[in-house]
């Protein structure tokens, strides 16, 4: 196929137009204070993660009643199957994160609490291009954010011509996410046993041909229920970008990369999966125990780096505050941003709390967003990278000049 | 061998198969007949044959009856995305829905009907396949205008509606290859 699976070994694939032999100056990573050689990975979650049950408000009086089955807690002497990891006295964590947990009691991770994008609609394309672009609007998808950023670091050393350059950035999976899509070039690697396949299509495709074509949907039942065709939660391990397996094997591969002395700095992967309609709590058990693993597996391969290393994972949108009759939730707004890495000034929910009364819902549905994402990333670029705020304003998210970037979010 | 091509017989079984392959697997009976007279008349002739198939009302039916059969599946797949896989990738895979490249089982060539490519095994695979093609598809073009363009008029509510409700852009794409529209024609 068109796509190639490298083995771990370095092969440059250039993100855009032009060969190596054009760049005489290749971007170097600022060295912000104390010498730090810093690392910055992007995870992007794409389906729309439900922050209120990755980070639920428990101390929140209206959270139960919303959320009624699906709703989590923190019991104080029982723990329960669903016994959610106390944060602080407000906000919990789910109980698939051990890792998070035990980094944020350490201080080197940290959560934004309803946040956003600019993005207010309900599409994963548009808000996909939204989170990765960083355009205030969607149908921007010559490049990305995090591309752009790497254009804007300060130059670095003269490379002769024809000398091997190593790359900055980093795709890591089997299509470079459109964050890190662009012109500076970007190494591309992806685990060689990566499957491609979607354990959620079968679902959809049931939905689709109920209503279209019996034949078909007569054979997709027959199918999954002989177990000739996989579907959600029944898929077994199969080490693709939507299961535990594979976002641990992604994770592992990228930070190994990372670690090396003259490998790359700034990384971006993609998990998906996340958009849970339905039986919402057994799904982000799954899930969030994949990302749970991956920033574990960051920590473990970085090494002595992961002190001057920062792992975002960010999401097109959040979801409804109430449950569905499904057990799940439906597309909202404000929702959760995980920050983790030995750099980050860790320890604290960053939130500015809307509610959760119905007057204080978005639309009288969402949870609202009182925290531009871009800040956050921003405040990261700066204080980390030594971006220039101005630059990040115009080139890296434009129309973004009056988004201030958040300070103090690394240590 | 001429008493052969003559026999009513042979028109039919002619006309049988052409209509099956083209409109339905139980084609219409006045249309096979007509097919019939047709090359009984012309003593053979097949464009006349097709003149007739052409001027009925049933060839031009809209209803996407037939299911593509591997290979035109996979000429289908191959022609919407722009993808050029490597020869022995194609061949597998068509190996895999049950139709060897031009490699029939047996003399009477690959089955015309839905029951030969209608198994839960070779919907399983034309999912694999379809994702397989969907995660190389290039660009970031939206999944929904790829959706438009390639379908067209065909489309239906239901399918657009999951298409623009997908997780993923290569979920949506996958959707467009394995929505009803696409699989028939």
């Amino acid at each position: 196929m068109a796509y190639k699976i490298a083995s771990p070994s370095r092969r440059a694939l250039l993100g855009g137009a032009g060969s190596l032999f054009a760049w005489n100056f290749m971007p170097r990573v600022a060295h912000a204070a104390g010498g730090r050689d810093p690392r910055f990975v992007v995870i992007i979650l794409r389906g729309a993660l439900d922050g209120l049950t990755a980070v639920p408000p428990v101390g929140d009086p209206s959270y139960r009643e919303l959320r009624q089955s699906i709703a989590l807690a923190t019991n104080g002497t029982t723990k329960g199957p669903q016994a959610a990891l106390p944060l602080d006295s407000f906000f919990a964590l789910d109980p698939s994160m051990p890792n998070f947990a035990r980094l944020y009691h350490a201080n080197q991770a940290a959560v934004v609490h309803a946040c956003a994008t600019a993005y207010r609609d309900r599409s994963h394309f548009d808000g996909q291009d939204v989170l990765e672009s960083g355009y205030p609007g969607p149908g921007h998808v010559e490049s990305g954010w995090l591309n752009r950023l790497l254009l804007t670091l300060p130059q670095g050393e003269r490379v002769a011509p024809g000398a091997a350059a190593n790359p900055i950035g980093l795709a890591v999976g089997a299509n470079a996410p459109l964050v890190i899509r662009g012109k500076a070039p970007v190494l591309g690697w992806a685990p060689a046993t990566l499957k491609q396949a979607d354990g959620e299509l079968p679902q959809r495709l049931m939905d689709l041909y109920a209503h279209t074509d019996p034949l078909f949907s007569r054979l997709l039942t027959e199918g999954i229920e002989t177990g000739k065709i996989a579907s959600g939660m029944d898929v077994k391990a199969r080490g693709g970008p939507g299961d535990p397996v594979g976002m641990e094997q992604m994770a592992t591969g990228a930070a190994r990369l990372l670690a090396q002395p003259n490998g790359p700095r700034i990384a971006a992967l993609a998990f998906e999966g996340w958009d849970t309609h339905a039986q919402e709590i057994g799904r982000l058990t799954r899930l969030l125990m994949g990302l749970d693993n991956a920033f574990a597996a960051f920590e473990r391969e970085l090494g002595p780096a992961w002190k001057d290393t920062v792992v975002v994972a960010i999401t097109e949108f959040g979801r409804t505050a109430r449950v569905n009759g499904t057990g799940g939730t439906d597309h909202g707004t404000g929702t959760t941003m995980f920050l983790t890495g030995g750099a980050v000034r860790g320890g604290r929910i960053v939130a500015d709390w809307p509610g959760l009364r119905q007057n204080q819902l978005r639309d009288g549905r969402d949870l609202a967003a009182t925290t531009d994402m871009r800040a956050v990333l921003k405040g990261v670029a700066v204080d980390l990278l030594g971006a220039s705020p101005s630059a990040l304003g115009r080139d890296v998210f434009p129309g973004s000049e009056n988004v201030a970037p958040m300070r103090g979010l690394i240590a | 061998m001429r008493a052969l091509a003559y026999h009513p017989a042979t028109a039919h079984h002619i006309a049988l198969k052409l209509a099956r392959y083209f409109v339905a697997d139980v084609p219409p009976p006045a249309l096979v007949s007509a097919m019939a007279d047709t090359f009984a008349r012309t003593r053979g002739d097949l464009s006349a044959v097709y003149q007739t198939l052409l001027g009925s009302e049933d060839a031009w039916n809209p209803k996407l009856v037939k299911i593509r059969s591997p290979l035109e599946y996979m000429v289908a797949l191959l022609r919407a995305s722009g993808e050029h896989p490597k020869p022995n990738v194609i061949v597998g895979q068509l190996n895999a829905m049950g139709q060897p490249f031009w490699n029939p089982s047996g003399p009477n060539g690959f089955a015309d009907t839905v029951d030969a490519w209608a198994s839960s095994e070779g919907l399983g695979t034309r999912i694999d396949v379809a994702n397989l093609i969907a995660n190389a598809t290039p660009g970031r073009a939206d999944p929904r205008r790829f959706a438009d363009e390639t379908l067209g008029a065909l489309q239906s509510p239901d399918t657009r509606h999951a298409i623009s409700r997908a997780e993923t852009q290569t979920q949506a794409v996958s959707l467009a290859f394995l929505s009803p529209e696409f699989q028939r024609r």
